[in-house]
């Protein structure tokens, strides 16, 4: 029974009691008195009669005359005058029925009263003795009627004390409430930490549960930053701070499949001229200054331009930045290059040549082509004598301009030409986990452009809000059509907007007999700057089944301490980690702390992009959950 | 020889039986010690004058019981007010009261000579307190009260006064005219069953509190 039910019961059963008690205790001391005073009555109303029967005539008639007349006009039960032979000179008995009382009443207090006698003279004479007696009805009337009084005051008081009962009962259970809540949390792996109440019981009760998650989020945080340092070691160049060769390239390569904005951007690519005789020139010590001033200047700028810009030193002259999804990729280029200028003049080592050249990436190109081009571009300059040091390639690879896209779209959503396509996602003993359904754009002359073509342009457009209901609502369907579990990627656009975030909730809380097929998982690099609205989204959606991941996760490792409050269900390992994962024992390290992590909060780690068995065997040892990727579409195909 | 031990049995028995008399009776031991105790060695002793009156003629006719009991309290009872007495304007004493400070008014001597013939076995039906207007010999009329004694229920009265000492039938005491009467008839409370009439708060008439404290006295 739950508490509040036997709260009201335990308030039911006082107010029960206290009334049968003093119903009780009322009608015995109403009893005791009424006996009391009626015995009293009666012996006076004897003595009076008798007296005024002594002073006046006393023939027969007219002492019955006397009787009965007191009989008739007063509140008698019987009144009898018997002479000293014992014979009856007048009687007079009501032996009317009575229902003044209910029968149980006066069975269980009954009201017996003595007769009052006196004796009538005549002269020195005894005339008789009278006998006579008050009718009790009117004392049971009274006895009743303190009864339905009782009855009546005390619901009115019980009225009142269940009022009060109940707001005292929802002001005193708030935080009880409070602590089921954050118990239900931590049930869910949210670790959450809320407010100790005043009540000392449940402020210990809150204390400890806080301590739990406070221990939780320490935990996450030493974690983390163990990680963090083992990342740094193995991705990030001594002198300049910034990402060697092979993990800059990794993050391109992996921004170039993402099925995002992110898959088209800007890459600026700077080169200091004969960087070896320059060390034995100016000096070895010189240079490294130089340099690690250099990398905090690229690290500023990328800050600036661009919360999702990188940049490493791809050898000892050259520094590759990637600016994904710029808006303004020339000024961005022309920035920096601005920018390491300054440096070299603040140095006053003007003797130094830097030049720099920048091309515009997306999806459908490699990363050969693109070094090859920013390559040559150095070489024209190097070649040339543009004094700008700077060559700008910012010609798209295909011809097609804003208008084009525009029209395109247009004419999609009009039509409806889009497709899901789906990836499966299996666990580690080949079941499926879920598929993930992306929308695949269909083209009557070009065919099916998938996401990573199409994405940028979608989001330099404002088009994001349209294609993520779009994307709901189609997975939603398909989930009806029995498609299974689906998991579908919102950009960060649509759930950042709380007016775009409510509409997508109050879509998915409208098939909420669908949502335990559904999953939403945000990309990692915006999550940390979204909480809020993330938090708001998955405290609507997780209580109604629906699950929640991270995808194109493990770069931020250090803000994974954030998260542990939202009871997210999984992260999708960015290709980026698992690539090389056979030989990168960096990244084996990195990724077996960080899978720990993950199952600490509750969170399921899943490979992305797995291409052969080799990996697949060595990312299961390390404790990953599931995977997705062309392994298991040749597996499954070959099957 | 043989009237030897018979003698000393006789002897024995009569003995035991003194003894056992002297023991006496709970009635008359907590009577006695209360008179003591309150009115002193003299309160003492008019009890115990009294239970020799009261034994003496526990056996005798009921005419002789009535002169007895009206002689033994007209002769040792002063005639005072309830005023002087007792302070109060109306009080009325128990036979105890009486007999200890040996003064009282009307109704104390009727109530004392009462109390007398029922424990002296007087049927209390033929016993009646009379509430009766006496003619004083100065022509004044006067509020008083005397005991009756009705042989039979419809019979001549005997007047038991203190006023005129001598005990006659009521169709001779002309002075005196009877208003109203009452006994104790189912009044008395039996073995303290009844405790709210022993509560001291419940309000009570003269003739109940007077019995209530004769009560408590030890009379029944």
């Amino acid at each position: 029974m739950s508490l509040y039910k036997q709260f009201w019961l335990f308030i039911l059963f006082l107010a029960l009691s206290a009334y049968v008690g003093s119903f009780v205790f009322s009608c015995i001391s109403a009893q005791q008195y009424l006996q009391e005073h009626l015995t009293q009555k009666n012996n006076d109303n004897a003595l009076t009669l008798a007296l005024s029967l002594s002073s006046g005539e006393q023939d027969k008639v007219s002492m019955e005359l006397a009787i009965n007349s007191q009989f008739d006009l007063g509140h008698y039960h019987f009144i009898s005058l018997v002479d000293t032979q014992g014979n009856i000179i007048a009687a007079r008995y009501d032996d009317r029925e009575y229902n003044e009382a209910p029968q149980w009443l006066i069975k269980l207090f009954p009201i017996t009263i003595e007769p009052g006698v006196a004796s009538v003279n005549s002269g020195w004479q005894q005339v008789g003795s009278l006998t006579l007696s008050s009718h009790v009805r009117f004392a049971y009337q009274q006895l009743w009627q303190n009864v339905k009084q009782l009855l009546f005051y005390f619901t009115l008081l019980t009225l009142g004390f269940c009022i009060l009962g109940s707001v005292a009962l929802r002001w005193l259970s708030k935080p009880l409430q409070q602590a089921v809540e954050q118990a239900s949390a931590i049930g869910e792996k949210r670790f959450v930490t809320s407010e100790e109440p005043r009540t000392p019981e449940l402020r210990k009760l809150i204390r400890s549960l806080n301590k739990l998650s406070t221990h939780v989020k320490h935990m996450l945080d030493n974690e983390s930053a163990k990680l963090e340092n083992l990342k740094a070691k193995t991705q990030y160049d001594e002198l300049t701070g910034l990402n060697n060769r092979s993990p800059l390239l990794g993050k391109l390569s992996s921004l170039l499949q993402k099925k995002n904005e992110l898959s088209g951007g800007t890459l600026v690519l700077a080169r200091i001229v004969d960087l070896f005789n320059l060390n034995q020139s100016i000096g070895r010590p010189t240079m490294d200054t130089l340099l690690r001033s250099f990398g905090e200047v690229i690290t500023k700028g990328c800050a600036d331009h661009s919360n999702q810009a990188t940049a490493g030193r791809l050898n000892g002259s050259d520094f590759l930045v990637i600016i994904p999804a710029a808006e303004q990729a020339e000024e961005s280029a022309r920035d920096l290059h601005q920018r390491l200028l300054g440096t070299c003049k603040e140095q006053n080592l003007n003797q130094i040549q830097l030049l720099c050249s920048t091309v515009r990436y997306c999806a459908a190109d490699s990363i050969s082509t693109l070094l090859s081009k920013l390559d040559n571009g150095l070489q024209q300059l190097a070649e040339s004598t543009d004094q700008t040091l700077i060559f700008v390639d910012l010609k798209a690879t295909t011809d097609e301009n804003d208008t084009y896209w525009e029209k395109t779209f247009e004419n999609a959503f009009k039509d409806k030409l889009f497709q899901l396509d789906y990836l499966q996602v299996f666990d580690t003993q080949g079941e499926l986990i879920h598929k993930e359904a992306s929308i695949e754009l269909q083209q009557t002359e070009t065919g099916a452009i998938d996401a990573p073509a199409y994405m940028p342009h979608i989001s330099r457009l404002g088009l994001n809000n349209k294609l993520d209901s779009t994307l709901l609502e189609m997975a939603l369907n398909a989930i009806k059509n029995k498609q299974g579990t689906l998991a579908i990627q919102l950009s960060i656009k649509t759930i950042s907007s709380d007016k775009d975030r409510e509409a997508l909730v109050a879509c998915i809380t409208r098939n909420a007999d669908y949502c335990k097929f559904l999953s939403i998982e945000i990309p990692e690099y915006h999550l940390f700057k979204h909480l809020d609205a993330i938090k708001a989204m998955s405290e609507k959606l997780i209580p109604i089944g629906c699950k929640l991941g991270i995808a194109n996760g493990g770069q931020e490792i250090m803000q994974i301490g954030k998260v542990h409050k939202l009871g997210l269900n999984y992260l999708k390992i960015d290709p980026y980690f698992i690539a090389d994962i056979p030989y990168n024992s960096a990244h084996q390290a990195y990724l077996r702390g960080f899978v720990t992590i993950l199952h600490s909060i509750g969170m399921k780690a899943i490979a992305e992009n797995v291409s052969n068995s080799e990996e697949w065997d060595i990312l299961k040892q390390l404790g990953v959950d599931g995977g997705s990727g062309s392994f298991f579409i040749n597996t499954n195909n070959s099957e | 020889m043989l009237t030897a031990p018979l003698f000393k049995l006789c002897f024995f028995a009569l003995v035991l039986c003194a003894a056992l008399s002297l023991r006496g009776e709970p009635f008359w031991d907590n009577l006695l010690s209360l008179a003591e105790e309150r009115y002193g060695n003299n309160g003492k002793q008019t009890l115990s004058q009294w239970r020799f009156m009261l034994e003496q003629n526990r056996h005798q006719p009921d005419t002789t019981k009535l002169v007895q009991v009206n002689d033994f309290f007209n002769h040792r009872i002063h005639f005072g007010d309830d005023s002087a007495i007792w302070g109060k304007k109306d009080y009325w004493a128990t036979p105890l009261e009486t007999m200890g400070t040996l003064k009282g008014d009307c109704e104390d001597f009727s109530i004392a000579k009462y109390i007398s013939l029922l424990r002296l076995g007087v049927d209390n039906k033929k016993l009646r307190l009379t509430y009766v207007k006496a003619r004083l010999p100065n022509g004044r009329s006067q509020a008083h009260m005397v005991l009756v004694y009705y042989t039979e229920p419809n019979a001549d009265p005997l007047v038991l006064d203190n006023l005129s000492t001598e005990i006659l039938p009521a169709s001779r005491r002309v002075d005196l005219s009877p208003v109203f009467s009452f006994n104790s008839a189912g009044l008395w409370v039996g073995g303290g069953k009844d405790p709210k009439v022993k509560d001291p708060g419940t309000r009570l008439s003269r003739w109940r509190d007077v019995l209530l404290r004769m009560q408590i006295e030890g009379f029944q």
